[in-house]
């Protein structure tokens, strides 16, 4: 061969053999011996499949004889054979990758020469499994964030024991359906404190009484509108054993009467925690709105206002509040602007 | 235009050089795959432009991924498969065993395995398709990673070639995906490609 021909082949960066029609090797260029270990005088007029071991599979040995025969080139990618070159004794044949070519060269029209390129890809394949670990990473580490985003805004939002709106959010959930109601709508605030709920957790202890808590705050869901289609009732615990409920789309104050007497009902079913059986009561203030109050914290008051009338004259009882209430509690008005004690 | 008759031989023998490209590529890679035709027009070499890859619905989104091979007496013969990246994905991860993941990367792994996909399956197209035009399957040559250019680039498609345009699906494990080949004949090619295809 043309010593500027050899010259060239050993400049390649690819691995280059080139084996006649009996498989013999009559190329083997720089490249291939780093790869192999095995210099060229050893591999020269040897057949492929005694110096490369990977040959002697008859998929390979099958591949070049197709190629010879057809005259067709063929594409193998380390993804699917991993390596067709390994060094002499070399033990660790997964960590090597290496794309090959086969190719035809003609002589007269007739194929004389299968032309083999082995790339070196390890590194690249090595660069690409690290780049998709840490894309990994990445991932999961976005969820953990996100995971813990969705923590702390439930945290913010929710009462942590009952899973109802904590009393920021429900104050800020009214304020808003304040501003969405159209002139002529109103919503009904119910305002809730369980009767002798202190005597409860003073006796059966506070693990009864969260208890408790947990399964009233159940039972209003259950009972109030969440449906989706419709403007939902809003439900919350604002305070030791205080729930606030509030009716969305009230027709009028009888509307307003049955679901707070369903509520009241509601609650004086037996509740059961710990192996024993409790029963509760409930005192129910209810205001409206804009009737009774034009904003939030009046509304709240005027609802905690009626609400302690009911607690003044035997519990266990709802009322709706008006002017008259007021003037009877005016010596007895109570600010909604802490958390009260239970019972 | 082709008649009914040629229009019924067609389908038939472009499933069965399917058929046989299916197995040849099942063997190699080691897995089931199915191939499937579900529609073949004839279309004249000018008639073809990088308009081919405008149906995301056929092909998906991605960059187009094309190879080709060469083939007849002056390479005057060509087969190309064209894809686009999403479905070349999930073609690569099906024949790697993997669960293709929504919104993953077209990596250089995927790339090597589809470029020996589309060399299994192109000879076999070459040389099927050969038989019944006539034509030797010497010199063949395999050119991968073709632009997209390449349809619209008159010197590679002759204008005056018949141009199979051959929607292809390819189906493995759960898998399934989408491409495109071109199978470009010279008219004598064509013709008796036809003649021996209605025998």
């Amino acid at each position: 061969m043309f010593e500027w021909m050899q010259q060239a082949l050993n400049k390649a960066c690819t691995g280059i053999v080139i084996t006649d029609i009996s498989r013999k090797i009559v190329v083997w260029n720089n490249e291939m011996e780093r790869m192999s270990q095995i210099p060229r005088e050893k591999a020269l007029h040897r057949k492929l499949s005694e110096v490369c071991p990977k040959f002697t599979d008859a998929r390979y040995r099958g591949i070049i004889e197709s190629v010879m025969d057809t005259g067709q080139s063929r594409f193998c990618s380390s993804v699917l054979h991993k390596a067709f070159v390994l060094p002499k004794d070399y033990k660790g044949e997964d960590l090597i990758r290496q794309n090959l070519r086969v190719e035809p060269i003609l002589q007269n029209g007739k194929v004389k020469y299968a032309f083999l390129q082995i790339s070196d890809v390890t590194e690249q394949v090595q660069s690409e499994h690290r780049l998709k670990m840490h894309i990994e990473d990445l991932k999961k580490g976005y969820k953990q964030i996100k995971r813990a985003e969705e923590a702390a805004v439930k945290l913010a939002r929710y009462d942590e024991l009952t899973g109802v709106l904590n009393r920021r959010a429900f104050e800020y959930e009214l304020k808003t359906a304040m501003e969405k109601k159209k002139t002529g709508k109103k919503f009904v605030l119910l305002f809730l404190d369980l009767d002798g709920f202190k005597d409860v957790n003073d006796s059966l202890g506070h693990v009864v009484g969260d208890v408790l808590l947990q399964q009233v705050a159940g039972r209003l869901k259950s009972n109030t509108r969440h449906d989706g289609r419709r403007p939902s009732d809003i439900v919350a615990r604002i305070g030791g054993d205080e729930f606030a409920v509030v009716l969305m789309g009230m027709r009028n104050e009888k509307d307003a009467v049955i679901v707070a007497n369903k509520l009241m009902n509601i609650i004086r079913k037996p509740f059961f925690a710990d192996d024993k059986k409790i029963k509760m009561s409930v005192s129910m203030g209810i205001a409206v709105y804009p009737d009774d109050a034009g904003s939030v914290k009046e509304l709240i008051d005027v609802a905690d206002q009626a609400m302690y009338r009911i607690k003044q004259s035997g519990k266990n009882n709802v009322c709706f509040y008006n002017s008259k209430i007021v003037d009877s509690c005016s010596g007895r008005l109570h600010a909604f602007s802490h958390t009260k004690n239970a019972g | 235009m082709l008649t009914t008759i040629q229009k019924d031989a067609l389908a038939k023998t472009l499933n069965a050089v399917m058929g046989l490209s299916a197995n040849l590529l099942s063997e190699e890679v080691n897995r089931k795959i199915i191939l499937s035709v579900p529609f073949v027009e004839l279309k004249q070499g000018f008639e073809i432009h990088t308009a081919v890859l405008d149906d995301e619905d056929m092909l998906g989104a991605g960059k187009p991924v094309i190879h080709m091979v060469t083939f007849g007496d002056e390479c005057s013969e060509l087969a190309l498969v064209i894809f686009r990246q999403d479905g070349a994905g999930v073609l690569a991860n099906a024949c790697m065993g993997n669960v293709p993941d929504a919104g993953s990367c077209f990596s250089n792994e995927d790339a090597d395995v589809i470029r020996e996909i589309c060399s299994i399956l192109l000879n076999a197209i070459a040389y099927e398709i050969g038989k019944l035009a006539g034509i030797r399957p010497q010199h063949a040559q395999y050119i991968m990673d073709l632009k997209a250019d390449v349809l619209d680039e008159k010197k590679v498609i002759p204008p005056e070639a018949q141009v199979l345009v051959v929607h292809v699906s390819f189906f493995l494990a759960d898998s399934m995906a989408k491409g495109i080949m071109l199978i470009v004949l010279a008219a004598p090619s064509f013709e008796m490609f036809m003649n021996n295809m209605m025998i």
